[in-house]
């Protein structure tokens, strides 16, 4: 047989130089993502300490603005968590579901107001506004599952992820060529919805207000529908592990579009709210903002319903957060505060150093990663760190930028998301 | 004493709240044929994992030819001579028989990009190194995976010879130590009665040292020089086949399954 | 008769019909004709509608096996009544439409010249009557179609193909003729609208139902003469290769030639088409080979065109002394700039599932993007305003490409030297009995080959521009040409790589990445390769990109693109190369691309609806593409296929354990 000419001696055990180089780059990406955030973090605080920054007036708007952003993405990322935790793909489309929403609460408010119910009725015709737009969402989805997901139930991954796209590009395409191009805008609100009052500290308007008692009605229900009904109890059991669920009478395909159903609804909600506070709708608008929700799913630990809620929150006040903390890096980073750095970067080097002279080859990645990162920044705490500081123009173009960075980070850094994540037993991978 | 070439010590490995391997100690002489055998989820497939690379074991080590292998990655443990199968097999189904078997020579083989594209005598010479030799591990089934079959796609194969071509595919790593896990699980009598000798024969002719995961207990007693009894996650005994089947604490773990006597 | 579902199907297709109008297809191309005043290509749009419902009401889910029910004449009953539901929604959204025309403050294409056409010019009831009776009588004709003889549907069918193919071809026949100077020809056939004439309808139809009929079973005869050989011999593959070589050679030929025939605007199809196929063999080799959904792959475009941009414009943004390269200069920068961006994107996303890869791709996507519209990074990239005059030559207000013929011929001699060495070296090996003699090398040849490249490389650098070629980016043939020597280079790379140690590995990682890497692949730096090599192919689409707009501006590197090029690559077939050249022709030669028109201009801003439906279609209907890779599919041994028919399964993406 050939194998006496192999020659076993010559297998050892050693480090693959490709994948040690790439896991020092992975490690840098994650310390360098570590270090931005830290600098801008203390940076803010310091400018802030010294009054250079914002005023707390504008610190107030900025958190109820992120606040409320947040509740509407955590709405829609709950669509995006419950479909990949049962399904195991992202569904491209629920952006789109939340954008029909829009559309179908911009619509019915046009009608209130040429009815007079929103000027003289508003709490009714801000509850058929709602209404209008979960029931649009909720049935777009619920078809859209029936038609192109359904047929494609145990195909492979990529599969149905591909259809969703396709699925995403045909809804914003049929709005577009249904209702036009054309941005439109919600009706103008009576006044009583512009007035500012003081609710738990903050200052806060009566729409952003509307917005929080909806989130929060919509939450407080779907809470209730998911561990209390019968229906909510088979969407979990099918979320567990589908089989065993249909072993166990549960109809698993009724259930997924009762998933839907849910998903739709709250997108449906959160469309609305986004319609009526930012006021402009058109086809493309579901778009970033599904992307978003997706990341702050993922954030808040995918298949994880109060992860979504958080993640979303997470990441609303980290938006809105963001451009002010982006000026942060003009505060020149002080000497003292990067020595301090280079001294415990060199003490990681070395340590890496003792380490990797302990021969375990399984940790020769981590090892390397600690001596060179750690001499790297060493490096630089001593040259270019003390003082440095860059001055970015325009940090409110980066704003969609921070968001997908802060994707790869967490990604990267904790890919099951802050909560955990919660996957099906057919699709944990 | 024969080289010993693979050892575990104090393996463990748990699974949140569940331990599925709480320090088993291992280990097996080149040329071996070990069997382990033990009830449904006792973490013999876990054990596999852990050698193979695909979990790194909580704690313990496992030590091939005195050295660590514990966290390597599953292609650094291959390339070092550890091939493994699957029990829930695991082919490539979109690839011919032939391919799958070739996929197994990538880690004995080099050629990259530039000789790739340009065809290079050396890389001829490399491509066809590998489908003799894939060829030539595929004749080792008789004519179930020969001739026609090369070119068939996996998905078309029928259970036992998915079974068989994992074999082949694990064997063109050239290995020095190959994991089955349930060989002939899903094969009807005289499928794993050919099965069991070719086991004997990848042994005696190919000079592979074998660790085995089998419910079958005649193939158990058939092939191997020593059985290991796991049982959530312990190691309960070992010994030769006789000795084991007549430990009444082994007999006790199965509950009276009778084909145990 | 089942009520239920005719009803159920009639109310579909009613719906589908009014999307089809209400939506604004059919207005958009109510002024294309087809056969000239007779239809135009918004009925063909609306007409097959019924016709498939009526076919679908009648049609039995039948399980595997059993036998099929025999047409009746009933199910023609039931075909028109469901065809007369769904032209009665139509009908009825006519009505509305009239009586109410604020709906169209709502509904944008419900118009009052809608309303007109789709009541012929009379009242709304006249309309609604036409279009119930209409829909009737072609939901008939579906419910209808298994009762007629096969020789019937085949004239039909050949009679429908070829009115739409010369109709919708317009174009390129149009061009074709009068090119040939057959200008009385395309007068006779094509009306002044560019819709077929009647007589010139009934002319080609008679001759392709004869053509079809009188060549019936030919082309097998001929593609059976050609000895391909079946089974994996050596032989045979030998054969096959030349056979492939020899038709590679006589397409790479025709398509060098194409642009003789065209007019200017086919020919700015045509290099649009060239410009996705390299974008699409770029992404097939990710996606494709590999099973990495990238869905960013437009950084990669983007980082070639803004290096290229950079490095050849004298108004370029980073430099205050622009280089003001030559594109070939710029070329090998280009490359490596997208190699470090392929490793830099491709790095962190290469331990992510699958679907994490897709969302974090995206994500990069929009990140380069956003930095490359920042104002923050305007000093390198120029902002909004992007970079202009790219690829400018020095003292002409255009640009594009030089090409030295020196230089082009020291670079083929280069890779004869480097292929004679390799042959030297193998022969060396061989005698010294170092490499088994698998093929004898001669030695004449291989000296004839250091000799010729030699001379070449030598000739080559010594008088670098003894021809020189000026291709202008305006100069639709003249790119496409030179995209056509890209796409060659770019078809061959894939085509090697895909039949390799290499491809097989990237295979492997796409059917399960966890078994791959427990086979001793290395999943790091084979997932990395396939990164690289697409992230290159992308910028090469790029730099000719760049120099053929010469400007270029952060929006055209959106999202859109990215998914587009997916999509032409899934529809050709994923991991099939001539798959993706035929899905670039078909979606963007036919659709056009994201910003570029097609053939068909009326779709507009349509292309994308159609291009979602079409991926939507495909994935439910014909997941492997138009024109996948058929080697797997060809011997198949039916006794064990359909023996272990129950096995047939997709592989478990669960854990390891049983
Ligand atoms: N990836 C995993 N995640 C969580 N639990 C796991 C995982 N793999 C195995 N387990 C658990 O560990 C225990 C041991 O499983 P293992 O597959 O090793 O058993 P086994 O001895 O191979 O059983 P069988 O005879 O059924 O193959 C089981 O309870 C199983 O559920
Ligand atoms: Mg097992």
């Amino acid at each position: 047989m050939a194998t006496e000419t192999i020659n076993f001696e010559e297998r050892r055990v050693k480090a693959d130089v490709p994948t040690v180089v790439v896991d020092v780059f992975i490690n840098a990406m994650k310390v360098v993502l570590l270090f931005f955030v830290a600098w801008s973090v203390v940076g803010a605080i310091a400018l802030q300490v010294r009054g250079e920054l914002i005023s707390g007036a504008q610190w107030r708007d900025v958190l109820t603005g992120g606040i409320v952003l947040g509740a509407m993405f955590g709405l829609v990322a709950l669509g995006y968590s419950m479909v990949y935790g049962i399904l195991g793909f992202i569904n491209f489309a629920h952006g789109e579901v939340f954008m029909t929403g829009m559309f179908g609460a911009m619509f019915m408010a046009h009608w209130t107001a040429r009815n007079g119910l929103l000027e003289n009725a508003t709490p009714l015709a801000m509850l058929l506004i709602v209404l209008a737009a979960m029931i649009v969402s909720a049935t777009v989805a619920v078809t859209v599952e029936k038609i192109a997901y359904r047929p494609l139930r145990g195909a492979p991954r990529l599969i149905p992820l591909i259809t969703s796209i396709g699925v995403s590009f045909f809804l914003q395409y049929a709005v577009s060529g249904l209702f036009g191009t054309a941005v439109r805008r919600f009706p103008e609100l009576p006044e009583s919805m512009q007035q500012r009052f003081s609710f738990l500290g903050l200052l806060i308007n009566a729409s952003q207000l509307t917005v929080f008692i909806v989130t929060a009605v919509a939450v407080v229900a779907l809470w209730w529908f998911v561990t209390r009904s019968k229906t909510g109890r088979a969407i979990r059991a099918v979320a567990e592990d589908k089989e065993i669920a249909a072993l166990m009478g549960i109809d698993v395909d009724r259930t997924i579009v009762m998933t839907f159903m849910v998903g739709g609804v709250m997108a449906g909600v959160s469309g609305a709210m986004w319609a009526f506070l930012y006021k402009n709708v058109f086809f493309l608008s579901g778009f970033l903002p599904g992307i978003k929700a997706f990341t702050a799913a993922v954030l808040g630990g995918i298949g994880n319903l109060p992860g979504a809620l958080l993640g979303g929150m997470t990441l609303g006040l980290v938006e809105a957060a963001g451009p002010t903390m982006l000026t942060a890096y003009r505060w020149a980073i002080p000497d003292v505060l990067a020595y301090v750095v280079g001294v415990a970067s060199l003490a990681i080097a070395a340590w890496g150093f003792m380490r990797l002279r302990n021969r375990i080859i399984a940790q020769t990645s981590t090892n390397v990663s600690m001596v060179v990162l750690g001499l790297l920044f060493g490096v630089m705490s001593f040259t270019v760190l003390p003082g440095f500081h860059v001055t970015i123009p325009g940090t409110s173009q980066l704003k969609d930028a921070i968001a997908f960075i802060v994707l790869v980070g967490v990604l990267m850094i904790r890919p099951v998301g802050l909560l955990g994540e919660r996957l099906a037993v057919e699709e944990r991978g | 004493m024969a080289e010993r070439l693979l050892e575990t010590r104090a393996l463990a490995k748990r699974f949140g709240g569940l331990n599925a391997l709480s320090g088993v100690d291992f280990h097996i002489d080149k040329g071996e044929i070990v069997s382990i055998i033990g009830p449904n989820g006792a973490g013999k497939t876990t054990f596999f994992n852990c050698i193979s690379g695909m979990f790194a074991p909580d704690t313990g080590d496992a030590i091939y030819k005195g050295q660590s292998i514990a966290g390597l990655s599953p292609d650094q443990i291959t390339k070092l001579g550890i091939a493994r199968t699957f029990q829930n097999v695991r082919l490539f189904p979109n690839m011919t028989v032939l391919e799958n078997v070739m996929v197994g020579r990538h880690c004995r083989t080099h050629k990259s990009i530039l000789p790739t594209i340009f065809r290079s005598p050396g890389f001829i010479a490399e491509e066809k190194a590998i489908e003799e030799r894939a060829k030539e591990i595929l004749s080792f089934f008789g004519k179930r995976l020969h001739g026609y079959r090369w070119q068939q796609p996996a998905y078309v194969l029928s259970y036992a010879n998915r079974r068989r071509l994992e074999i082949a595919r694990a064997m063109a790593t050239d290995p020095e130590v190959l994991l089955l896990d349930e060989p002939t699980a899903g094969m009807n009598p005289r499928e794993s009665m050919e099965l069991t000798e070719l086991i004997g024969q990848l042994r005696d002719e190919w000079g592979y040292t074998i660790i085995m995961i089998e419910h079958d207990m005649k193939v158990v007693r058939d092939v191997s020089d020593r059985v290991v009894v796991l049982d959530h996650g312990v190691k309960l005994t070992e010994g030769t086949y006789e000795e084991v089947s007549t430990n009444p604490q082994v007999i006790e773990a199965y509950l009276g399954k009778t084909e145990l006597g | 008769m089942d009520w239920g579902k005719i009803v159920r199907q009639g109310l579909i297709g009613g719906v589908a019909l009014s999307f089809i109008v209400a939506v604004g297809l059919f207005e958009a191309f109510a002024n294309r004709m087809v056969i000239d005043p007779i239809l135009t290509s918004g009925w063909v749009l609306v007409l097959w509608v019924p016709v498939v419902f009526g076919y679908r009401a009648t049609r039995q889910v039948v399980p595997d096996g059993a036998t099929v029910r025999a047409a009746r004449p009933a199910d023609i009953a039931a075909g028109a009544v469901t065809g007369a539901i769904a032209g009665a929604v139509l009908g009825l959204l006519v009505v509305i439409t009239s009586a109410k025309p604020d709906v169209r403050d709502t509904l944008l294409a419900l118009s009052p010249s809608l309303v007109q056409r789709l009541s012929f010019g009379h009242s709304v009831g006249y309309g609604f009557g036409v279009l119930t009776l209409g829909g009737a009588i072609l939901g008939a004709i579906g419910g209808g179609i298994d009762l007629v003889p096969q020789v019937v549907r085949r004239v039909v069918s050949t009679v429908v193909v070829t009115i739409l193919g010369f109709a919708f071809g317009e174009l390129v026949v149009g061009d074709i003729l009068r090119s040939l100077g057959l200008r009385s020809v395309d007068q006779f056939f094509y009306a002044q609208s560019r819709g077929l004439k009647p007589l010139g309808a009934v002319i080609l139809a008679v001759v392709f139902v004869a053509l079809r009929f009188l060549l019936k079973g030919k082309f097998k005869a001929i593609r059976e003469r050609i000895p391909l050989g079946t089974g994996e011999t050596e032989e045979n593959r030998a054969t096959r290769r030349n056979w492939f070589l020899v038709l590679g050679i006589i397409a790479l030929a025709a398509g060098a030639w194409a642009p003789n025939l065209f007019g200017l605007y086919l020919n700015e199809v045509l290099s649009n088409v060239g410009l996705f196929i390299l974008l699409g063999l770029g992404l097939n080799i990710v996606v494709g080979f590999a099973g990495l959904l990238d869905l960013g792959y437009v950084a990669f475009f983007a980082v070639g065109a803004y290096t290229m941009a950079i490095f050849t414009s004298p108004a370029s943004p980073a430099f205050d002394a622009p280089p003001q390269w030559a594109f070939f200069q710029a070329l090998p920068l280009v490359l490596i700039a997208a190699a470090l961006a392929g490793l830099f994107i491709g790095t962190p996303v290469i331990r992510m599932r699958g679907d994490y890869l897709a969302i974090v791709t995206l994500g990069f996507g929009e990140i380069i993007r956003i930095a490359f519209l920042s104002d923050w990074l305007k000093p390198l990239f120029g902002g909004a305003q992007g970079v202009l005059q790219a690829g400018f030559f020095p003292g002409e207000q255009r640009g594009g490409i030089i090409v030295q013929w020196g230089l082009v011929l020291a670079t083929i001699g280069i890779i004869t030297l480097i292929v004679g060495l390799l042959r030297l070296n193998a022969t060396r090996l061989i005698t010294a009995g170092k490499m088994s003699d698998i093929r004898a090398y001669s030695q004449p040849v291989t000296i004839g080959l250091l000799v010729a490249g030699a001379a070449l490389t030598i000739f080559g650098l010594v008088s670098p521009g003894f021809a020189v070629w000026k291709i202008y980016g305006i100069e639709p043939p003249s790119m496409f040409r030179i995209t056509l020597v890209f796409v060659a280079l770019a078809a061959f790379v894939s085509w090697r790589l895909r039949d390799s140690r290499v491809g097989r590995a990237w295979m492997a990682i796409r059917e399960d990445e966890q078994i791959a890497q427990q086979m001793g692949i290395n999943i790091v730096t084979t997932k990395l390769l396939a990164f690289v090599m697409g992230a290159m192919l992308a910028s090469l689409g790029g730099a000719l990109f760049a120099v053929k707009l010469g400007s270029i501006y952060p929006h055209s590197f959106e999202i859109m693109q990215s998914i587009i090029i997916l999509v032409v690559v899934i529809v050709g077939g994923m991991g099939s190369i001539k798959g993706v050249m035929i899905g670039a022709l078909v979606l963007i030669g036919v659709l056009g691309g994201p910003t570029q028109p097609g053939l068909l201009r009326e779709f507009g801003e349509y292309k994308l609806l159609v291009y979602g439906v079409l991926l939507i279609w495909m994935m439910l209907k014909r997941p492997e593409g138009l024109w996948p890779e058929a080697r797997r599919a060809k011997e198949l041994h039916q006794e064990e296929m359909l023996q272990d028919a129950w096995l047939n399964v997709e592989p478990a993406s669960e854990g390891v354990s049983g």
